[in-house]
């Protein structure tokens, strides 16, 4: 017979699996493992949604502190050609007033331009640039350079709708999401006093405060001085961040210098608490589960170290320390906990995609990244089950230590 | 070493003290205690009245941590009911024991399993054992291990005159080569050691 040599500690790591593999076999981890999966990936996909959704709602990406306003285009502009446009006296002016604590000018396109979608659509287009502070998602994306292969476009939500219900719909072209549409291959062509330039455009993303469709300023301050006429920039449009305690000033100023605030302050606030409140109702039921599901680990946890108790009680009359009992069966428990962990956050890895592309279909423009609160919370729940379940491996064992 | 117990009919309700490097036979009949009297001095129950002293320490005072070590170094045991891991094989029932130890073994096992005569089973499970053959692995189990007192309790009860008087000879080597004390529990007249004192229970 060869026996050869002999690793102590290994060989005891394998006879304890095989004392206690008959006893805690993975069907019994079953129990626990769906409850710790359904509790913990439910509590995840709540914290993070209740944070997105959250930051969504925050008082940043409400449309109503921004006015967008325009001169009011009346009859002599129609008759005599002349521009609805401000002056640089205008803007000084604007500016000067006390309700407005930001203001950004609109740029616009002077030079023509056709978008083309392939095979489906072409059209005439304008195009704006407003200062990157006044967007209300501006996506990481929304850059431009020279040596840019694509032109990021923002375009207000309403637009996709025209499109979906308007236009899609009676020339049986396809209808599109907010999230596939940033897959359309879009040609945008310029055409002026300096040539015709065609670039390869993206929707990035959308906008509800600002009624356009927006590219990055550096893109259209090159294209006009490239392609376009060489005047001055005129300026259509200007968007004011206004303080909400004077709307009566500024009503007065708005009737007194012939302006007009060309986007309807349009409140999603009922709809926003109505989401608000689903959201804190799935929150409790998530921490009503995570409750559950960690009372069911615990006590399934208990029950199975308690089956193996004869096991332990030999052990420990053969001169096993119940350090070593103790270490060996948290083990199991450890190795469980950070597998279900693991599959935990696949699933709601896939969730919150999914989830994710429900809301921004659904007019909630949120984003994907998973924020630090439902790191915290998960760090937190993955520690805090492997203590309790040490705590109860240990307290079983001591109980079990003496005949 | 010594274990001091208050009990009497020669044990219960007396004081008795056991000398480590002695010999001591207690018998009686079926039921009248003779494991429950190991197993107090194993430190196994504390259901009494009395004290079990070890070194002059109360034994439930002793650390569970303490009494591993204790199991460890200075107390092996052949229990009555032997208290093999019917899973295990014979083998891997004495390594759950000898694991303990940094030493290899090997050696030792198979001297001992051969002169008992179950070298043969080692590899078979204990489950598929007779109860004669367990009894044989228990005691072999016991002897791996270094210790200043062995406690017997009935070790030979499913065992021929033969594999008696291996077993006892193979023990008695061991206890004198390690200057031991030894307990043996019996049910009556028994010359299976030459014991310095027998004590009825």
């Amino acid at each position: 017979m060869e026996f050869g040599i002999y690793y102590f500690q290994l060989e005891m790591r394998s006879l304890l699996n095989k004392i206690f593999s008959r006893r805690i076999g993975i069907g019994k981890f079953f129990l626990s493992a769906i409850a710790f999966l359904l509790g913990f990936s439910l509590v995840l996909l709540s914290v993070h949604f209740y944070a997105k959704i959250n930051e969504f709602l925050s008082p940043k990406n409400q449309s109503s502190d921004y006015i967008i306003l325009n001169k009011e285009v009346g009859l002599g502009n129609t008759i005599f050609g002349s521009k609805a446009e401000f002056t640089e006296e205008d803007i000084a002016d604007l500016k000067k007033q006390n309700f407005v604590e930001e203001l950004g000018v609109f740029t616009s396109n002077q030079f023509e331009v056709r978008v083309h979608v392939q095979g489906i659509f072409s059209t005439e287009a304008f195009l704006e640039s407003v200062p990157e502070n006044f967007i209300d998602e501006k996506p990481f994306n929304f850059r431009w350079n020279e040596s840019s292969e694509v032109l990021p476009i923002i375009i207000h939500q309403d637009f996709l709708n025209q499109y979906n219900f308007g236009f899609a719909l009676s020339r049986g072209a396809p209808q599109l999401s907010k999230s596939t549409i940033g897959m359309v291959p879009l040609k945008i062509e310029l055409d002026g006093p300096g040539g015709r330039k065609t670039f390869d455009g993206k929707v990035v993303g959308f906008s509800e405060r600002i009624s356009s469709v927006i590219v990055p300023e550096e893109f259209l301050n090159w294209a006009n001085k490239t392609v376009g006429s060489a005047k001055t920039a005129s300026v259509p449009r200007v968007i004011i961040k206004v303080k909400s305690d004077q709307a009566g000033a500024i009503e007065q100023y708005f009737s007194d210098h012939g302006l007009k605030v060309s986007e309807d302050k349009f409140k999603f606030s009922k709809i926003y608490t109505i989401i608000n409140i689903v959201m804190r109702i799935i929150l409790v039921i998530g921490i009503a589960f995570i409750i559950f599901s960690l009372v069911i680990v615990i006590l399934n946890f208990a029950l199975i170290v308690a089956d193996a108790k004869e096991e332990i009680n030999l052990l420990i009359q053969l001169g096993y320390k119940t350090r070593y009992i103790f270490k060996h069966l948290s083990f199991y428990f450890i190795v469980f906990i950070i597998s279900v962990s693991i599959l935990t956050g696949a699933i709601f890895f896939f969730g919150k995609n999914f989830l994710t592309s429900f809301f921004v279909d659904n007019g909630i423009s949120i984003d994907e990244a998973i924020g630090l609160e439902v790191m915290t919370v998960a760090g937190s729940f993955i520690l805090l089950s492997i203590l309790i379940s040490l705590l109860s491996i240990s307290r079983v064992i001591k109980n079990h230590s003496r005949i | 070493m010594a274990g001091v117990i208050d009990l009497g009919t020669q044990i219960w309700n007396k004081n008795l003290s056991f000398e480590e490097g002695k010999k001591y036979k207690v018998f009686a009949p079926s039921g009248k205690g003779k494991s429950t009297f190991i197993h107090i001095i194993y430190g196994l129950r504390f259901d009494y009245t009395g004290e079990a002293k070890l070194d002059n320490i109360n034994v439930s005072t002793i650390s569970r941590d303490r009494i591993a070590e204790i199991r460890q170094k200075d107390f092996s045991i052949v229990f009555q009911d032997l208290r093999l891991f019917l899973d295990l094989t014979a083998m891997e029932n004495i390594h759950v024991k000898s694991v303990l130890y940094e030493d290899d073994p090997t050696e030792k096992i198979l001297k001992f399993a051969e002169t008992l005569g179950v070298k043969n089973l080692l590899d078979k499970k204990a489950r598929t054992l007779s109860y004669g053959e367990r009894q044989r692995i228990a005691i072999v189990r016991a002897l791996v291990q270094p210790f200043k007192w062995l406690l017997l309790d009935e070790p030979f009860s499913h065992l021929d005159k033969e594999n008696i008087r291996k077993a006892s000879q193979m023990i008695s080597e061991e206890v004198n080569k390690k200057n031991a004390g030894l307990i043996v529990t019996s049910l009556g007249h028994d010359d299976y050691f030459t014991y310095d004192f027998e004590y009825q229970l």
